[in-house]
């Protein structure tokens, strides 16, 4: 089994903010599209590390993983399996990204 | 003794004929101790802009205390004004300002486009020091008086008004709270719930107030004050507002219909030829301001779940959620809108007078 690695404030920007291009260089999409869905596609197994950096925004939660099954064509159930996400000191951090996670699956279904 | 060089014996002469002629003058003079001090007019250069007995967006329901609509219309003739030349701002009868209304007041005079360099006069409230203090402490009276200033987040004790787009400086004022409101203890929960309401507060600038701009040009000013144990934290944008933007959601007719039924009712028997699209230009006749931003506060509340966005709302009120005291206010064009917790109905209030823009202000119990 492959596992891999992301740790976001080494890996991608020590300050994430925003959902798309529009509000900068370290959004949601970017992280998505550059780094997640292609280690999501590539590794049997992917972590999340989000440790580092205490004040992320849920518009860039929301991006990075809820865009994951409305926009990359992941389901719940796949990423349930395959993707794991930590923050060591704030885990309302996790509770956000696993709300964002079944909004987006509720959105998909409901289309 | 010092012998006097003719430099000195040239000035001593001078000046002794300069005080002769002086005192020649005035022996002609009669002084009438009881007449009145001559008008400020007389003695500034520019257009009076007299500042309110108090400067407060908080006081709008009765006339007596209207102080909303004399505060909006004192920022507007700030920026009216100002934007024409010289002015002497009179805030010598002020004896009490809000935080939120210096930021409008802030705006307004960063606002106005100044033809020349010209410096305008500030005069002192003469009943209150702390006015003066507020006004110095926000830079306003800087402002006014056309000096430039940058922000030096590292060695400033109290921040003033910050002017930013975008999410430049949002670090430092997250840097400022947990350095200077709580002295570097906050822990890392807390630092999260500041983070997202504030990321998310200055995100939503753009989608709520300037939906077609670039990113550099969603201009916000902030303010952040600690009084007693509450911090105040209040973001203004001069954008269309809420319930210019809420309109255009692919929720908002869905939730319009759920949370507003009968108005949603009235305007379909109205309007039965025109397709639901077409019925949003009427909105505005059937809901006032407040319950559009009541509207936009809820998000997508028709199970439809067209929309991604609208976590903004849920980030901002969890920050009040979660702390003792805490609330929210939320001012936009003609509508109020004030939340305390999730198990409390909001408080919806229409305004007498235009806001220009949406002022989001939190008041929060330090733990």
């Amino acid at each position: 089994m492959t596992k891999h690695v992301i740790k976001v404030v080494k890996d991608f920007d020590p300050k994430p903010y925003g959902r798309t291009q529009a509000d900068g260089d370290a959004n949601g999409t970017k992280f998505r599209d550059l780094l997640l869905a292609p280690a999501l596609r590539e590794f049997d197994k992917v972590v999340v590390d989000l440790t580092g950096y205490n004040r992320y925004g849920r518009s860039f939660l929301d991006e990075a993983f809820g865009g994951l099954i409305r926009e990359c064509d992941f389901t719940l159930e796949e990423l349930e399996r395959k993707l794991e996400y930590k923050h060591d000191l704030v885990k309302s951090i996790e509770l956000v990204i696993r709300d964002r996670l079944e909004a987006a699956e509720r959105d998909k279904r409901s289309r | 003794m010092k012998r006097k060089t003719t430099e000195d014996q040239r000035k001593e002469l001078h000046y002794g004929r300069k005080r002769h002629q002086r005192e020649l003058l005035r022996k002609s003079r009669f002084y009438q101790l009881d007449k009145p001090s001559p008008p400020i007019q007389s003695l500034f250069k520019g257009e009076i802009i007299s500042a309110p007995e108090v400067i407060s967006i908080y006081e709008f329901s009765s006339e007596e205390t209207n102080f909303y609509t004399e505060t909006v219309r004192f920022s507007e003739r700030l920026e009216k004004l100002m934007a024409k030349g010289p002015c002497v701002v009179d805030f010598r009868q002020t004896r009490r300002v809000s935080a939120a209304a210096l930021v409008i007041v802030c705006a307004a005079l960063d606002s106005c486009e100044r033809d020349g360099k010209w410096i305008s006069t500030v005069l002192w409230s003469e009943v209150s020091p702390s006015v003066n203090q507020a006004l110095k402490r926000t830079r306003i009276a800087d402002k006014i008086k056309g000096k430039n200033f940058d922000y030096n987040f590292s060695s400033i004790k109290n921040l003033p008004v910050i002017s930013s787009s975008g999410n430049e400086h949002m670090e430092d004022i997250l840097d400022y709270i947990q350095k200077c409101v709580y002295e570097n203890k906050m822990e890392p929960e807390t630092e999260h719930i500041y983070g997202d309401a504030v990321s998310e507060t200055i995100n939503n600038v753009g989608l709520h107030a300037y939906p077609d701009a670039l990113a550099s040009s969603k201009r916000w000013w902030l303010l952040c004050d600690v009084v007693g144990d509450q911090l105040y934290l209040a973001i203004y944008d001069r954008g269309v507002g809420i319930p210019k933007t809420v309109l255009d959601k692919p929720w908002f007719l869905d939730s319009m219909e759920k949370v507003y039924p009968d108005q949603y009712g009235e305007m379909k028997r109205e309007f039965p030829e025109l397709e639901r699209s077409g019925m949003r230009i009427f909105v505005p006749r059937k809901l006032y301001d407040t319950q559009m931003i009541y509207l936009s506060m809820q998000g997508d509340v028709s199970g439809t779940r067209k929309d991604k966005h609208g976590q903004g709302s849920k980030s901002i009120k969890a920050l009040v959620n979660e702390t003792d005291d805490g609330k929210l206010w939320i001012f936009s064009n003609k509508g109020l809108y004030k939340f305390y917790r999730d198990e409390v109905a909001p408080e919806l209030y229409r305004l007498p007078k235009k806001m220009p823009g949406t002022l989001v202000q939190w008041n929060i119990k330090l733990s």
